[in-house]
C-alpha cells in the first residue's frame, strides 16, 4: 500500500513568510537607496540565498512524498525515486535557530546512485516515514553516523 | 543545512536592526549632546562665530530633526541634508570631537583592533586545547594541579591588573616600556614591512594580557566537559575492547566535549574588544577602545555610536558563525527537545 505525504499548508504559510521578509530585508535596500559597496555585495549575497529559499518553498506547495512497498517517491518537479534495494545513506539531522536548541525540525536526506531526496519534519506523518526508512534500511544493513543513530532513538525508533 | 542557514540569517538582520535602534536610543539619553554642551561654553565666551558653525552643524547633522528620524538619516534609510548618507552607505557620521569623519578618525585603529583581537582569540584556543585535553586526561595529576593553579590565577586576575604588573616588571627587570602596539617611528606612518614587523614584536604582552583569562576560562569548560565524557559506559566499552587511548580520545569524547569550545566563538569576539578597552588606556594600545571611552565621556554620539554598532556586529556574526559550525559539529537532537515542529 502506498501512502502520500505532504506539507501542511500552516508550515508552507510560514516559510512563504520567511521567505518574503528575507526578500524584502535583503533585496529592499539594494532598490531603495546607493549603498557602500561591500554592504551592497553583501545584501546581494543574501538576497540570492532567500531567493533559492523562496523558490524552494514554492516547490514545497506541490510537494508530495509517495511511500510504498518498492519505494520512496518524491512527486515534486522533476520528480525523483529511491528504490529500497537502491538505497545507500539515511541521514536524519536535526537544527534549531534557538540557543537551547529547543523547537527546531529535522531533515531526512536519503540517498541513492543518482537521486537523492531531502524531506523535512514538517510534513505529515514524518515519523511514519522514519519508522518506513528505519525498516527498510535495516534490511539493506545500511551503515548510520552516531547523530543519525541518536536522533532515531531520541523519537522512539531503534535502529538495529 | 540550506533551510537553516536562511532561517538563521533572517533572524540575524532584524536582531542587528534591533540593536542599532537601542544604541541610537542610548547615545541619545544624556541630556543633551556634544553641540549643545559646546555651544554653552562658547555662549559663556561670547564666540559669534564659533556658534554659528555649531548651528549650520546642528542642521547639517540633523540633530534639529525628530529623534526616528535622526536615527534613520544615521542608519542610511532616510535622506538628510546630503541626501541618503549612513551606515548603509558605508558612512558612520562626522565625530564633532575631532571634526573630521568617524573612518578617518578611526582610521588604522579598527585594523590595529582586529589584528589584536584576532593573535588573542588564536592564543586563547591555541593554549587552551592542549592544556585542556591534558588537564582531562591526566586527572589529579601533578601537571593537573599546577595547571588548574594558574588557571584560576588567570580567571581572578583582572586584565588591567596584569597590564599593570607586566609594566611595572618590565620597567623594574627588563628597562624597557611595554606599552603601545609598535615602535615611536612607525606611528602614524605608511604600512611597511618593518612596521608589520614592529607589530608583531609588540604583540605578545598585549595578546597574553588580554588573552589570560579568556583562556582559563575555556581551559575549565574544555577539562571539564572531556572528563564528563571520559566517565562514560561507551568510553569504558571501548578501553575494554583494547582501543587505544589516543584513538579512543579522538574518536568520540573529544569531539563530543568540543561544542562548548566552538558555541564560546560567538561569545569571545564582542568579550575581547570590550574587555580590551580598558586593557588599551593601561598599556597605551592605539586601538579603538580608548577611542571608544573617550567619545562616550565627551557625548561624541556618532564616534560612539559606530563602535558600539561594529561591536554588535561582531557579536551577532560571531554568534552566527559558532551557531553554524555547531548545526555542523552536532546536528543530533538535544535530549528531551522536541523532535518536530
Amino acid at each position: 500500500m502506498t501512502r502520500r505525504h505532504v506539507y501542511p499548508l500552516r508550515s508552507l504559510i510560514a516559510d512563504d513568510l520567511r521567505a518574503l521578509a528575507g526578500l524584502l530585508l535583503t533585496a529592499g535596500p539594494l532598490f531603495l537607496a546607493a549603498l557602500a559597496p561591500v554592504v551592497a555585495y553583501v545584501l546581494s549575497g543574501l538576497s540570492v540565498l532567500f531567493l533559492v529559499f523562496a523558490i524552494k518553498a514554492l516547490l514545497r506547495h506541490t510537494t508530495a512524498i509517495e511511500i510504498g512497498e518498492g519505494g520512496v517517491e518524491d512527486r515534486t518537479w522533476p520528480g525523483r525515486t529511491i528504490r529500497w534495494e537502491d538505497l545507500a545513506k539515511v541521514q536524519l539531522r536535526y537544527f534549531s535557530t534557538r540557543r537551547d536548541r529547543e523547537a527546531g525540525w529535522m531533515t531526512l536526506r536519503l540517498a541513492a546512485p543518482g537521486a537523492r531526496i531531502t524531506i523535512e519534519s514538517t510534513i505529515e506523518g514524518f515519523e511514519d516515514i522514519l519508522r518506513s526508512v528505519a525498516r527498510e534500511s535495516t534490511r539493506q544493513t545500511i551503515e548510520f553516523s552516531a547523530s543519525t543513530r541518536a536522533n532515531f532513538e531520541q523519537l522512539g525508533i531503534r535502529l538495529s | 543545512m540550506f533551510s537553516y542557514l536562511a532561517r538563521r540569517v533572517l533572524i540575524m538582520i532584524p536582531t542587528l536592526l534591533v540593536i542599532s535602534f537601542l544604541i541610537f536610543i542610548i547615545i541619545q539619553l544624556p541630556p543633551g549632546d556634544y553641540l549643545s554642551n559646546k555651544m554653552a561654553e562658547l555662549q559663556s565666551q561670547g564666540d559669534q562665530a564659533a556658534l554659528d558653525k555649531i548651528a549650520f552643524m546642528r542642521a547639517q547633522y540633523g540633530l534639529d530633526r525628530p529623534f526616528i528620524e535622526q536615527y534613520l538619516v544615521w542608519l542610511g534609510a532616510w535622506p538628510g541634508a546630503n541626501g541618503f548618507e549612513g551606515m548603509l552607505q558605508g558612512y558612520m557620521g562626522h565625530s564633532f570631537e575631532y571634526d573630521m569623519p568617524v573612518s578617518e578618525v578611526v582610521g588604522e585603529r579598527l585594523w590595529l583592533t582586529i589584528v589584536v583581537s584576532v593573535a588573542t582569540i588564536i592564543f586563547t584556543y591555541v593554549v587552551s586545547f592542549p592544556i585542556g585535553v591534558y588537564s582531562a586526561v591526566r586527572q589529579y595529576s601533578v601537571g593537573d594541579h599546577v595547571l588548574t593553579f594558574i588557571g584560576f590565577l588567570g580567571l581572578a586576575t583582572p586584565n588591567f591588573l596584569l597590564a599593570l604588573v607586566l609594566l611595572y616588571l618590565g620597567n623594574r627587570y627588563l628597562g624597557t616600556e611595554i606599552g603601545g602596539l609598535m615602535d615611536e617611528r612607525y606611528i602614524g606612518q605608511p604600512w611597511t614591512w618593518g612596521k608589520f614587523g614592529s607589530i608583531i614584536e609588540h604583540l605578545l604582552v598585549p595578546t597574553i594580557v588580554i588573552g589570560t583569562s579568556g583562556t582559563a576560562g575555556m581551559i575549565r569548560r574544555l577539562r571539564a566537559n572531556l572528563l564528563d565524557e571520559l566517565q562514560k559506559q561507551y568510553v569504558v566499552t571501548g578501553r575494554a575492547k583494547g582501543l587505544s587511548p589516543g584513538r579512543l580520545l579522538m574518536k568520540y569524547p573529544l569531539r563530543m566535549s568540543l561544542n562548548p569550545f566552538i558555541a564560546d566563538i560567538g561569545n569571545i569576539l564582542p568579550h575581547i574588544i570590550s574587555g580590551a578597552a580598558i586593557v588599551s588606556v593601561v598599556l597605551s594600545l592605539p586601538t579603538t577602545g580608548p577611542m571608544l571611552l573617550q567619545a562616550l565621556e565627551a557625548q561624541d554620539q556618532f564616534l560612539a555610536g559606530s563602535f558600539l554598532m561594529q561591536l554588535a556586529a561582531l557579536t551577532v556574526i560571531g554568534m552566527f558563525l559558532s551557531d553554524l559550525a555547531l548545526a555542523a559539529l552536532d546536528p543530533r537532537i538535544r535530549l528531551g527537545a522536541g523532535g518536530t515542529r
